[in-house]
């Protein structure tokens, strides 16, 4: 029967594919974000990488439901809870010290099971045709008065926000943070699918807020000097000046051999070497969390950020936000 | 007479009974096991399952998608009727032109055209230019539900357009004519004469339009209407767990199963209730004075659609670039679309063998079972083989998604099929085995060649629709792979407007074929 014979052909051949061993890597970081760091560690090192580009909470679900016959190897999130969901789960693999040391010890697992690769603040950022830095307010808090009705935008799907969210759950509780999520619902926030998105309808007018990570608007302003949007960031402890980190894992598997294991290092390594490090600082402009490198001028420095204080691996509550952001409507 | 004896050999004219059944079984079941398996994983749920279903939310989702679906079926037969009625009259010139542009709309997918307002009337793109140039502000964003039901309805009103068309051009004036002998107003007589002619073919397409629209994804998440199947994506994608989207599925499965068992109540090409062996007039009218209103709505129609994508895909096409991405999407989409119709062919093949030749009880069922796969929406059917995929070897490979096409385009191929094969006279084939030839043999130089027509305009049609697909691909596209739908997907959810342009082009170009073909068809072009 012919369906029976492409299938097995099929079979065949992705596990020949399967056994020349290319690194399996899933990335809740895009493609134009991640793609380049791991083009180069490709080149250097020789050894091929194949990535499936999606969503963090989306992959870190992937990751539970295929437990350990996941044929991933490294995961690459883009924040620090869907790392500590997984390490909770025991889906992550203890890191050599040589690679959990080379960042400060906020920036990753306390068990060494993840590493942070950069750090991201959480912004307000606003159109600056329409507002002023004094017109935004001091607190994510106050977005739900009526002044700011319907000019909010926000990305209940993205991982960063959900990140966010948690971080708010920590510092304020389960109840405040659910009334600001139906405050906010309410008062009109508009949804939409992601952070880069959101940035781009700020500049062009469609809407005043934003509700985003620091970076995205440098790449604009990079491109474009007179794009009329800027970052605002919001006052001590307040939840709306998290910041995150996107980190790294390697996944427990079944199928592990020595070689891809080296590999799996080697490619955490790559992304926390120097020069991969600087390039995260001059092309995405996010912050290097490794000594010695600096980030690129005009953003505000980390230790200048209010942060609110807590532990990213507190961050871990994935599925408790996720169940909450679902009650409350923000997500389907 | 004494009949003449056949070799024994050729006695056995059909193959073995139960072998054909076996795969046309195995083929209709195909279609229940997204289904099966979205009831096994909602079941295992438990009482996330329960609290899923029983939450508000659900309700208002349901409410919403089945509303924006009867809205938009509504809308979409109240143009279509108003287009059948203008491109019909006998005093329109340039019917043939008119006729092309109502039809045109079927070049772009929902999706598609859903981009090509977003894009258009972005700041940047070519009418929200113009729009702020003119001193207008600010041109508007389209997005929430009527911006939706309104996009929706201009580009899936053909569906409901061309059954009417056909169902009018088959009419019979006699009734009309009778009624208004007895004294009839001409509108009465319309409703008691032509319209029960006409019912069978508007409340099908009536039913088809809200079918689809309750299976529509892209457009709806584009223009960020919250309905089932944009609440059954996000679910399943940003959440860890995942009875919740199966639960979701398993209500739109219901509702559009709803939908697919009235349309085949009360749908239908006609009532063959008119008596045999009389004269036959064809219904006939003038738009009189209503001439300039008539021209107007279809003008505006063709504006609103043709006129409006022309635009912003010439925009497109004079500002992409190439890149080698679109071009390997390009092929990945050709492999894809190429591979899915052919193995729909062969899947569809044996049930509608039994259809035509072997009528019975079973066939029938099989029949009923596989035509369940229009009330399959791509992203519950991507669902159900993901769940069953992820404890066999095919998991994240081709495979899967081939499956998952063949479950949802299995009934789009069978009925072309099935035409094709009814058209190939048995005598022909048996003659050719008195003759001397193998089954194989026959069925190649006799049964192929003559079904030759139905079953290439089958796999054109399933190889069409395949690559206009978006939600089972954006869910079970191996790792890194993409078509071109996708690719626009990703460009367009991140806003980059810019890079949605090649691989929009490239689905238009896609599409023009399919209306090409559909003009042929329906005798236009």
């Amino acid at each position: 029967m012919p369906i029976r014979f492409i299938a097995v052909l099929l079979t065949l051949v992705s596990a020949a594919a399967a056994a020349a061993d290319p690194l399996v890597v899933y990335s809740g970081r895009s493609e134009s974000l991640i793609g380049p760091a791991i083009e180069r560690f490709e080149k250097e090192s020789g050894v091929e990488v194949k990535v499936r580009y999606g969503g963090t909470a989306e992959l870190a679900a992937l990751l539970l439901e295929e437990g350990s016959r996941t044929p991933a190897d490294v995961f690459i999130a883009q924040d620090a809870g869907a790392l500590g969901a997984l390490a909770a789960e025991s889906r992550l693999r203890t890191l050599p010290s040589e690679l959990t040391t080379r960042v400060d010890a906020s920036f990753r697992s306390p068990e060494g099971l993840w590493v942070g690769v950069t750090g991201r603040a959480r912004t307000i950022v606003y159109n600056t045709d329409a507002l002023t830095e004094a017109d935004i307010p001091v607190s994510v808090f106050e977005l739900t008065k009526p002044e700011w009705k319907g000019r909010v935008a926000w990305a209940p799907a993205n991982g960063s926000f959900q990140s966010f969210v948690t971080a708010m759950r920590v510092t304020h509780g389960d109840k405040l943070t659910r009334e600001w999520l139906e405050g906010m619902i309410a008062n009109g926030a508009q949804d939409y699918p992601k952070n880069s998105a959101i940035v781009r309808a700020v500049g062009a007018g469609e809407i005043d807020l934003g509700l985003v990570n620091h970076y995205y608007l440098l790449r604009f302003l990079a491109e474009d000097e007179g794009f009329p949007a800027a970052n605002a960031y919001t006052d001590a402890g307040d939840p709306g000046a998290l910041v995150n980190i996107a980190g790294a894992g390697v996944l427990r598997s079944a199928r592990r051999d020595a070689e891809t294991l080296e590999n799996a290092h080697a490619l955490i390594a790559s992304l926390l070497s120097d020069g991969t490090q600087a390039d995260f600082a001059a092309r995405t402009f996010e912050y290097p969390l490794v000594d010695g490198v600096e980030p690129s001028a005009g953003l505000r420095p980390l230790d200048e950020i209010e942060a609110p204080a807590i532990d990213l691996s507190d961050l871990a509550d994935l599925r408790g936000t996720l169940d909450l952001l679902r009650e409350t409507g923000a997500l389907p | 007479m004494t009949q003449l004896s056949l070799p024994a050999r050729v006695a056995r004219t059909a193959p073995r009974p139960w072998a054909l059944g076996l795969c046309a079984a195995a083929a209709a079941a195909l279609v229940l096991l997204p289904v099966v398996y979205i009831i096994v994983r909602a079941v295992g749920g438990g009482e996330r399952t329960v609290a899923a279903l029983t939450r508000a939310s659900t309700w208002t989702l349901a409410v919403r998608s089945v509303g924006l679906a009867l809205s938009v079926a509504t809308a979409s037969l109240a143009l279509a009727g108003a287009l059948v009625w203008v491109t019909g009259a006998r005093d329109l010139r340039f019917r043939r032109v008119w006729t092309v542009l109502a039809v045109a709309p079927l070049a772009a997918p929902c999706y598609l055209g859903a981009s090509a307002y977003l894009a258009g009337l972005s700041p940047r793109g070519p009418i929200g230019s113009a729009w702020s140039a003119l001193g207008l502000g600010k041109p508007p964003s389209p997005s929430g539900f009527w911006a939706a039901a309104f996009i929706l309805t201009i580009f899936i009103y053909p569906y409901v357009y061309l059954p009417l068309r056909a169902a009018c051009a088959r009419a019979d004036r006699g009734p009309y004519e009778a009624a208004r002998t007895l004294g009839r107003s001409p509108l009465r007589a319309f409703f008691t004469g032509v319209a029960p002619q006409l019912a069978p073919a508007a409340v099908g397409g009536w039913l088809f339009v809200g079918l689809y629209t309750l299976s529509e994804f892209g457009a709806v998440s584009l223009l960020r209407v919250d309905t089932f199947t944009r609440a059954i994506y996000v679910s399943y994608t940003s959440s860890l767990d995942r009875s919740s989207a199966a639960a979701l599925s398993l209500v739109l499965v219901v509702i559009a199963g709803a939908f697919l068992l009235l349309s085949d109540r009360f749908g239908g090409r006609g009532r063959a209730d008119r008596r045999t062996g009389e004269h036959s007039v064809p219904l006939a009218w003038s738009l009189g004075g209503w001439r300039w209103i008539g021209l107007a709505l279809a003008g505006a129609a063709a504006v609103l659609t043709t006129g409006f994508v022309g635009v912003v895909a010439a925009h497109w096409a004079a500002s992409m670039d190439i890149s080698a991405r679109t071009l390997g999407s390009a092929g990945s989409t050709a492999l894809l679309s190429a591979a899915a119709g052919t193995a729909t062919i062969v899947a569809a093949w044996p049930i509608a063998h039994l259809v035509v030749r072997r009528r019975s009880g079973f066939s029938v069922v099989v029949e009923r079972v596989s035509h369940l796969g229009f009330a399959l929406p791509g992203v519950v059917a991507a669902l159900g083989l993901a769940f069953f995929a992820l404890r066999t070897p095919f998991y994240q490979t081709w495979v899967v998604l081939l499956l998952a096409y063949l479950a949802m385009f299995l009934a789009h191929a069978v009925t072309p099929l099935r035409s094709a094969l009814g058209r190939v006279s048995p005598r022909t084939e048996e003659a050719a085995r008195t003759l001397g030839r193998s089954r194989v043999s026959v069925f190649c130089s006799v049964t192929l060649p003559q079904a030759a027509p139905g079953v290439v305009a089958a796999w054109l049609l399933v190889l069409i629709t395949t690559a206009r697909e978006l939600p089972a691909t954006l869910l079970l596209a191996p790792t890194g792979v993409r078509t071109l739908a996708t690719e626009l997907w990703g460009a367009m959810t991140e806003a980059e407007y810019s890079q949605a342009a090649a691989p929009a082009v490239g689905l238009l170009l896609v599409s023009c074929v399919a209306v090409l073909l559909v003009l042929r068809r329906e005798g236009i072009a």
